[in-house]
């Protein structure tokens, strides 16, 4: 890693406390952690999708405007031309907007991972400092979540 | 989050990733869909979870296609655009975006 400034910070921690994260910006930063990896799926070729979308694309607004859904603007309509799913992860959320001293603090947070006696993760979180807002999966073997989605629209 | 809402502010960070909308909801929508596909069409709820509402690779009139409503009648999109899908490993570990790992193993020292 190519480091861009030379400030030294010391951070003091018992054992088990995970592996900790700090947030390197001013205002915010954010953390996907998957214990297993993920599994992704992409057309090739998302050039065919165009037309295809530049015919469909106005009726399906009018039709959702029609039906109240909550779709501001077209733009917001999402056409899924890949994705990666993952069985298992943990997100943050970093917020170093409200920090009392302006780039000497960071919001940190430690994250814990053990086996489960069922083989599966538990996450366990530690706020350590600042506004970090975090959550993980829980094991449902019939969920299939997806941690990215590529769009088309 | 005082400012932002957690599930906007994590689809920001993460766009410079260049892998796609980062879901701060990553479930599927419960009785909705049981998991996401290509050709699904929707839009982001405010907690950061996708509502699918049809997918175009599948009849207009698809039974799984009119679970919230019935669609508009639209021609479906060719399978023929689908034969090229390539398949990926995305490796285990963290992804960030303005976050990094602070060495806490010993001495704890970070530098920045």
């Amino acid at each position: 890693m190519v480091l861009s400034s030379f400030n030294l910070l010391i951070f003091l921690f018992g054992r088990g406390m995970g592996q900790m994260y700090e947030c390197q910006d001013q205002t915010y930063g954010a953390l996907l952690y998957l214990p297993h990896g993920g599994h992704s799926k992409d057309v090739i070729r998302t050039k065919a999708f165009e037309e295809y979308i530049k015919d469909n694309v106005d009726s399906w607004f009018r039709w959702l405007k029609r039906k109240n859904f909550p779709v501001q603007r077209m733009e917001d309509l999402i056409l899924v031309t890949g994705c990666t799913l993952a069985t298992s992860w943990a997100a943050a959320v970093f917020d170093n907007n409200n920090m009392p001293t302006a780039g000497s603090d960071s919001a940190t947070i430690s994250l814990d991972i053990q086996k489960s006696n069922r083989d599966r993760e538990q996450f366990f979180w530690r706020n350590n400092r600042g506004n970090v807002e975090y959550h993980n999966s829980y094991f449902e073997p019939v969920s299939f979540p997806v941690v990215f989605s590529r769009r088309g629209l | 989050m005082s400012v932002h809402q957690p599930s906007n502010v994590y689809r920001e960070q993460l766009s410079s990733l260049n892998r796609g909308l980062a879901l701060w909801n990553p479930k599927p929508v419960e009785n909705i869909y049981d998991q996401i596909s290509i050709g699904d069409v929707g839009y982001l709820l405010e907690n950061g979870a996708f509502m699918r509402l049809f997918n175009v690779t599948l009849s207009w009139d698809d039974p799984s296609n009119r679970i919230l409503e019935v669609p508009e009648e639209y021609k479906r999109l060719e399978q023929n655009h689908f034969i090229n899908v390539h398949s990926s490993e995305m490796r285990q570990g963290e992804y960030c975006s303005h976050v990094s790992k602070v060495d806490n193993t010993h001495a704890n020292t970070h530098i920045e």
